[in-house]
């Protein structure tokens, strides 16, 4: 599918914006082009369209994954905590139905394979924000990481980067293995899709580390691959953090810029500007495991022996990622 | 929500064992005819709690029109790769796992009761504060 038709298809949805956005879960839309660029991207890389599920990890209206189910993905779930974000999404699912993008009637039976259907969830992924060590010193205010926090300015210093949002804490658990079974609020079994997609909130002083959060329940729910939207200025340690500590593949895939709204009134600006990383996590496929959904914990040793470090340059260099910038 | 959604929940409130598989409670179902895929049903198959799906399709059978039948205890050959499976067999579970909604009703925790409302399709399995 091409760009273009893909952008026209999300541009029919009727609800592409919140009317009234809430502050606290950091809902901004997601512009048609950047949600199609994604998608194409996961296409490219077989990661999406006929033959794999999907699921996107905080929908809001559902602009991503809508995008996933346009380009015939068999089964796409949205799931999201805010109920009134959930009924905008239900509508822009319903005129995708209306226009036969999801749904096969059995009047077009043996027509072109499609989206078999969307289904909604609401839940909440579990923040505990992580305990701080008294003497750390420095680097730990939280704000910093938030996305109408003063460090979103783009320009990274190197303490503003590497240790802001969720890196101030030695806590233990960041360095889980996210595939374990844990209680991340997600009522939902491992392993049921194929793909998960998330726009996560890169949180503010009240809920740091949640997009690591966000992160770890995904790669939890998936089988194969998961694209998350990081800040460019966290770069570095999500990276790390992905290959070294969980041994995953992590590469970035393209980098943007996000016009966010500011999240409190004593802010100068309206908005800011904040450069975005895609990042696509995934690993190899567990040989010969019949992935029961009942997901007890996953065998995780053959997937981490391999390339532990893929290279510095893959993520010092910056030859590689596609360019979204100007188009938030 | 379909049974294949019903299929990958849980209930996670505090004090839960396994929270597996959710009793459901009817109030509004809905069915559709969709058209069968079987290589898609093949590969969904193994995925597929098996038994959990017969519970929910015993709860959720009563209120079909016209009702759904018992699926078969054992799948032949189930355990493994593809599982071979005749055509009124597919039929069946295609129409088990996606042809039947739950539209209004409750999910209920096996461990500790808690009802998860579903509204208009949507399952709201939000905790409380004192749940988590």
């Amino acid at each position: 599918m091409k760009l273009k038709h893909l952008e026209s298809c999300l541009s029919s949805l009727p609800n592409r914006v919140f009317p009234s956005p809430k502050i606290e879960l950091e809902q901004y839309p997601t512009s048609v082009h950047l949600s199609s660029s994604v998608v194409l991207s996961a296409l490219e890389r077989g990661d999406a369209g006929p033959g794999t599920s999907i699921l996107d990890l905080g929908c809001g209206t559902g602009m991503l994954g809508l995008g996933f189910a346009s380009v015939q993905s068999d089964m796409v779930y949205l799931v999201d905590c805010d109920s009134e974000a959930l009924e905008l999404a239900r509508e822009n699912v319903d005129m995708l139905v209306e226009e036969d993008v999801i749904g096969r009637s059995t009047a077009n039976e043996g027509g072109a394979p499609g989206c078999l259907g969307v289904e909604l969830i609401m839940a909440k992924v579990k923040h505990v924000p992580p305990k701080k060590r008294n003497n750390e010193g420095g680097g730990g205010r939280g704000h910093r990481g938030g996305r109408g926090g003063r460090g979103a300015s783009g320009k990274k210093g190197k303490h503003g980067g590497i240790f802001s949002a969720s890196s101030t804490s030695q806590d233990d658990s960041l360095y889980v293995d996210p595939r374990e079974n844990v209680d991340d609020g997600i009522p939902l079994n491992s392993k049921i899709v194929d793909t998960v997609i998330t726009n996560p909130p890169f949180g503010t002083k009240n809920n740091e580390g949640i997009d690591v959060q966000f992160l770890k329940t995904a790669i939890r729910l998936a089988r194969r691959a998961v694209y998350s939207f990081h800040k460019t200025s966290t770069r570095p340690f999500i990276i790390k953090l992905i290959r070294e500590r969980w041994g995953l593949n992590a590469e970035v895939v393209a980098k943007m810029r996000f016009e966010i709204p500011n999240m409190y009134t004593f802010h100068r600006h309206k908005s800011v500007d904040v450069e975005v990383d895609l990042i696509r996590i995934f690993w190899a496929k567990e040989e010969g495991s019949c992935e029961k959904i009942d997901g007890v914990a996953a065998e995780k040793d053959n997937c981490n022996a391999q390339e532990h470090i893929r290279d510095e340059r893959e993520y010092e260099g910056e030859e590689s990622p596609l360019d979204l910038s100007g188009h938030t | 929500m379909r049974l294949l959604t019903h299929n990958f929940l849980r209930s996670n409130v505090k004090g839960t064992e396994n929270g597996y598989p959710l009793i459901i409670e009817v109030t509004t179902v809905r069915c559709e005819e969709s058209p069968v895929d079987k290589e898609f049903l093949l590969g969904l198959i193994p995925k597929v709690d098996y038994s959990a799906l017969r519970s929910a399709v015993r709860h959720m059978g009563p209120h079909c029109d016209p009702p759904l039948p018992d699926l078969p205890e054992v799948l032949p050959s189930a355990v493994g790769d593809v599982p071979s499976l005749d055509d009124a067999t597919i039929s069946i579970l295609h129409r088990v796992l996606f042809d039947v909604y739950l539209v209004e009703g409750y999910l209920v925790c096996p461990d500790t009761g808690r009802k998860f409302p579903v509204k208009d399709g949507i399952p709201n399995m939000i905790l409380h504060e004192d749940e988590i």
